[in-house]
């Protein structure tokens, strides 16, 4: 009858100790995957595993620390925070549905995102930005198999005459109703 | 027996099971719950500001988006938080005058030790409009006698410029190495000793820049917070309400910093800070009633006084050093015993006639803190601190050239079980150590120490 017994209580610290590992296990696995990935942003080498406690202090609150975009904050912010394990990224200077810049996302972290939670992070150093960059990347294996897209170049800003103006229309939403006015825009219905 | 191991294996399973499913606790204080953001983001290590933090002050607790203004919060959304530090501290001090069974007095150490609580502050700030800002401390002691810590607006962003910004009411001093969001709480470690120094016998109250001060500061910083300047003009009242001290009598406080990059490292600063200003030493007096009484707010003949210093703080990684220095001189007027006699400071008042000690000097001392921190990581962190102020001259001749210096030294550790954007929560050990130099009631040294472990909470 001991036998049974004891091996039940093994069995019961042996659930116990995975218990407490297991997710441990799998973010050190990941990590080890991903770690080593790098940004590049003009003279600037950013490093993943550089960026680890950052990523926690500023990061990890709306982001997740799984990068899933379901940190603690998150069921309390519109719009929602980005999954970087997507790695999908609204500003960008790529084409629709391709990777964006390490120097997209450097700004990104820089400026912040206008009518977003996202401040700007602009405190922080150049080079604990880049870190970050690396560490938003290694969330996915997409930046593995995938390049960044070809930045699209912005032609110059077109002169603007009396004419152009008064042709143009805009959507609601897009300027308010006193901006439009003063630019003789006309409303599409 | 086989149900105690039966109850053992089934807890043992139980615990096993909840562990399974665990996760990191949810919890914001005011500006967190505002912006979503945790405690992290705005302090190295609660309540210590690190550089994102001290911009977000600095432009009038705004991240300068676009949400910034109240109206975009929720209207239950209340910017309150409570401060409080239950704990349990034992304090010794040896040399202690007590009476012996013969009659003469004796020196012996005196240790007590005990659980026991702080005051409580209640902290309210935020922006009652894009680019006007306010904040209002009630503070308690012990027993619940409230008094208003601070209170103040601000205007922010004048003419869309960073470097206009002007504040009015009772707040911190700029300093670049707050006390107030110091993390030593100790009786013997918790204030900077150079924030608050005057020398032994000393009645000049006024200078102590540890103290919230009634005033109006304007304050000016780049975009990006790097560089960053500000005036303070201060009525010389060490922050007290209803000018009891009267005179007219000001004070001003400069405090200018540069922070730059030091690649991997981070971003330090170094800066200056200077104190100048007169306060009163003379007070007139009313014996109508047969007993001379002090008429508040009649206070005249000021006299001046002076702290200045640099501060630097320095990041190497995990490891960083905040240094303070400061040189302090007061009138020897002050340094005779005279200023505050309202609050019974002072030993004397500056009346007509009135003749100061033969070979009387300007009081003046040096004194400098180290305060180091290892951030080992967001939830931790190990700190020490050591100062030491020494008297350069002494007021009165023949006055012991070391009387009234002081050692300080303070270690620790504060770890944060738990990291969101509701509340904030930290398990608080600190010793302190405190050496006064000719302070014991025998002219010989006065040492004391504190040992403190405590919850420091916030929410």
């Amino acid at each position: 009858m001991r036998t049974p017994q004891t091996i039940l209580i093994a069995c019961a610290m042996a659930v116990l100790a995975l218990a407490s590992t297991s997710s441990a296990q799998i973010t050190e696995y990941q990590e080890q995957q991903n770690l080593g990935v790098e940004a590049h942003v003009g003279r600037l080498t950013g490093h993943a595993k550089d960026a680890e406690i950052n990523y926690r202090r500023y990061c990890a609150g709306c982001h997740g620390n799984q990068g899933d975009g379901e940190g603690e904050n998150a069921m309390w912010l519109d719009p929602k925070p980005r999954n970087f394990t997507l790695a999908q990224f609204k500003c960008r200077s790529t084409p629709t549905g391709s990777l964006p810049t390490d120097a997209d996302l450097y700004d990104t972290v820089g400026r912040g995102v206008q009518s977003s939670n996202m401040p700007s992070w602009n405190p922080l150093s150049d080079q604990q930005r880049v870190d970050l960059v690396a560490y938003v990347k290694h969330f996915s294996d997409r930046w593995k198999t995938d390049k960044p897209g070809e930045a699209i170049p912005i032609p110059p800003e077109p002169a603007v005459n009396a004419d152009k103006c008064c042709s143009r229309s805009w959507n609601a939403g897009s300027v308010t109703e006193s901006k439009a006015a003063r630019m003789g825009l006309q409303r599409i219905p | 027996m086989v149900s105690a191991r039966r109850s053992l294996t089934g807890l043992l399973l139980f615990v096993g099971f909840l562990l399974s499913f665990s996760n990191s606790a949810n919890a914001l204080p005011a500006f967190a719950r505002k912006y979503g953001l945790r405690c992290s983001a705005c302090h190295e290590a609660w309540p210590m500001l690190n550089y994102f933090g001290q911009k977000f002050k600095d432009n009038g607790y705004q991240l300068m988006n676009d949400r910034d203004s109240p109206v975009w919060q929720n209207p239950s959304y209340w910017p309150v938080t409570f401060r409080m530090t239950p704990s349990w501290h034992r304090e010794s001090t040896d040399k202690i005058t007590y009476d012996t069974p013969g009659g003469t007095p004796g020196l012996r150490r005196l240790t007590s030790s005990g659980f026991d609580y702080g005051g409580l502050d209640i902290l309210s700030a935020g922006t009652l409009e894009k680019n006007i800002s306010f904040q209002i401390i009630p503070a308690s002691d012990e027993l619940g006698a409230f008094h208003i810590e601070a209170v103040n607006a601000r205007l922010d962003n004048v003419f869309n410029s960073p470097w206009l910004n002007f504040k009015m009411g009772k707040f911190e001093l700029d300093n670049l190495v707050s006390e107030k969001r110091g993390l030593t709480l100790s009786a013997n470690g918790g204030g900077y000793n150079i924030y608050h120094f005057v020398p032994v016998g000393d009645g000049n109250i006024f200078g102590q820049i540890g103290d919230n001060q009634v005033g109006m500061e304007w304050l000016g910083h780049s975009a990006n917070d790097r560089t960053r300047l500000s005036v303070a003009i201060l009525s010389s009242t060490d922050g007290n309400p209803d000018l009891p001290y009267g005179s007219n009598s000001y004070s001003a406080f400069f405090t200018g910093s540069h922070a730059f990059n030091v690649g991997k490292l981070g971003t330090d600063r170094v800066g200056f800070y200077a104190m100048v200003g007169q306060a009163p030493t003379t007070y007139l007096t009313d014996s109508s009633s047969g007993v001379p009484v002090l008429l508040p707010s009649s206070g005249l003949g000021n006299k001046g006084f002076s702290r200045e210093g640099f501060v630097g703080l320095f990041y190497f990684g995990k490891l960083d050093f905040q240094v303070v220095t400061q040189h302090g001189s007061d009138s020897k007027w002050f340094g005779a015993g005279y200023g505050d006699l309202i609050d019974g400071i002072a030993t004397g008042n500056n009346t007509p006639g009135t003749v100061l000690p033969a070979g009387a000097r300007n009081p003046t001392w040096n004194g400098a803190f180290v305060e180091t921190h290892w951030v080992q990581n967001p939830q931790l962190i190990f700190f020490q601190r050591s100062e030491w102020i020494r008297m350069s001259q002494q007021a009165i001749p023949g006055t012991a050239g070391n009387f009234g210096n002081i050692d300080n030294y303070v270690f620790g550790y504060r770890y944060y079980p738990f990291m969101n954007s509701r509340a904030g929560f930290a398990w608080h050990n600190e010793y302190g150590w405190l050496k006064g130099y000719g302070l014991a009631p025998d002219g010989s040294d006065l040492t004391s120490n504190s040992l403190m472990l405590g919850f420091d909470f916030d929410f």
